[in-house]
């Protein structure tokens, strides 16, 4: 997954309200809220690589790279189940 | 009570999360009913509109539903999806059908638009020109539905049903059924935006309505369990006009409802946020409570009651009442319902 990259699906929609991601996918009418890290994680998909984004969540928040990394790849395994993210063809 | 997570974000974001937008109040068809004005007006440019659609995204605005009039008559309709569509809306679109010709269905979903709503009147093709007035448009209609459902996107037709159309519920049913499309059923007449109560006398009577109603809770596309076990408490807020979404007209007037003509504010003057945050037209329909009528506490339709500010409004010039429609809508449903009736009004 490393150094994949992702882009959100274009069809959903999505909003910062308070500091945090709320993402809407029309095709259940489901509403989810990120909590901070997947706020930082989701704004940072489709402009990162995979391997980018591990980097970035390291710097701040300290943490060693193999928990950076499983955070990270369980984040966007979660939202390309639910079809929010998609791989970049 | 517990709120849910839509109403939980609306709480933190202090705004409605969807808004209907009345592009435009032109339309190619005269269906007698139309609560729409017919005059023209000083419509909002496609950089106005570009300008709203980001503030309400800032606002934290998720949904827009572009209707009319028939939006279509915009010239500009395909440009203001993609923008609603840059801005990541969920975007729908309530159109008669007739302007979506030579894949114009495939173009507006490849710009975005996530749904469509189509008005069909009757399963027959004459019976529907007649009543709209141009001849064709159930086909081009019907046209519309399939191919935007071909490429993908939602379709729902929308049936307004009057004493002349109601018996056809079942069939209409069966001709969504068949083409993958929802059906949405609306029993409910109401005055023209100005105030003129022509269209009230197309409002389907009780004896009509009662059996479109059942026959779609026959069907399962309709459930009134959830309702008719309400209990209303004096205090509950009667609507949410205003709460959960509002509406631009054309010239930029933000109004709570389509049919409550209280001003908010105009866009041309006031940023969006600045008009729906904190809003003294919203506080004032907060205030409308159940208990207000008294009739209403006592009623034992109640829980099948959508009772209507805009219409008491505009009837007797108080929304804190009811109309005669409100009560007939909750009977029809209480009948449909085979409900007995143990106390009356
Ligand atoms: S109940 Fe009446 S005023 Fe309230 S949202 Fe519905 S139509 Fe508008
Ligand atoms: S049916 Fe009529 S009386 Fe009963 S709650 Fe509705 S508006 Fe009030």
């Amino acid at each position: 997954m490393e150094n994949m990259r992702y882009e959100i699906n274009p069809r959903i929609a999505y909003r910062k309200i308070d500091g945090r991601m709320v993402i809407v996918n029309p095709q259940n009418d489901e509403m989810m809220t990120l909590n901070e890290t997947g706020s930082l994680i989701f704004e940072r998909i489709g402009t990162m690589s995979v391997d980018a984004i591990v980097n970035e969540l390291r710097n701040l928040f300290e943490v060693e790279a193999f928990q950076a990394q499983q955070e990270v790849d369980a984040f966007i395994r979660t939202m390309v189940d639910e079809g929010l993210v998609v791989p970049c063809p | 009570m517990s709120l849910s997570l839509w109403e939980r974000v609306r709480e933190a974001a202090g705004c409605p999360l969807s808004v209907i937008f009345v592009l435009t109040n032109r339309c190619n068809l005269r269906c007698p009913h139309c609560y729409c004005p017919k005059p023209e007006t000083d419509e909002l440019s496609t950089g106005e509109v570009s300008q709203l659609l980001q503030q309400m995204k800032d606002a934290g605005v998720f949904r827009v539903t572009f209707t009319g009039g028939e939006p279509l008559l915009r010239e500009d309709l395909l440009e203001l999806v993609a923008e609603a569509h840059r801005l990541r809306f969920i975007i729908h679109l309530k159109t008669n059908g007739t302007r979506i010709v030579d894949g114009m269905a495939a173009r507006l979903r490849d710009l975005g638009l996530t749904s469509m709503d189509v008005s069909l009147y009757s399963v027959n093709k004459d019976a529907h020109d007649r009543f709209v007035g141009a001849e064709g448009s159930f086909d081009a209609a019907v046209n519309a539905a399939d191919a935007f459902w071909a490429a993908g996107g939602d379709v729902q037709v929308n049936m307004t049903i009057m004493n002349w159309n109601a018996r056809e519920v079942p069939l209409m049913l069966d001709l969504c059924a068949a083409h993958g499309w929802k059906c949405g059923i609306d029993g409910r007449m109401t005055a023209t935006q100005q105030g003129d109560a022509a269209p009230l006398q197309y409002q389907a009577s009780l004896d009509t309505l009662a059996p479109a109603i059942e026959a779609q809770l026959h069907r399962g596309i309709l459930s009134l369990d959830g309702m008719a076990s309400c209990i209303r408490s004096g205090e509950e807020q009667v609507c949410s006009a205003g709460i959960e979404a509002v509406v631009i007209l054309p010239d930029g007037e933000v109004w709570p409802c389509l049919t409550l003509p209280w001003s908010m504010g105009n866009v041309r003057h006031t940023p969006f946020r600045n008009i729906v945050v904190n809003s003294p037209v919203v506080e004032r329909i907060r205030n409308i409570r159940w208990a207000d009528s008294p009739a209403c506490v006592t009623c034992d339709v109640a829980g099948l009651c959508n009772r209507c500010p805009a219409e008491a409004f505009r009837a007797h010039g108080d929304e804190k009442g009811f109309t005669p429609t409100d009560c007939l809508l909750a009977e029809a449903r209480a009948r449909a319902m085979g409900l007995p009736r143990d106390r009356g009004r």
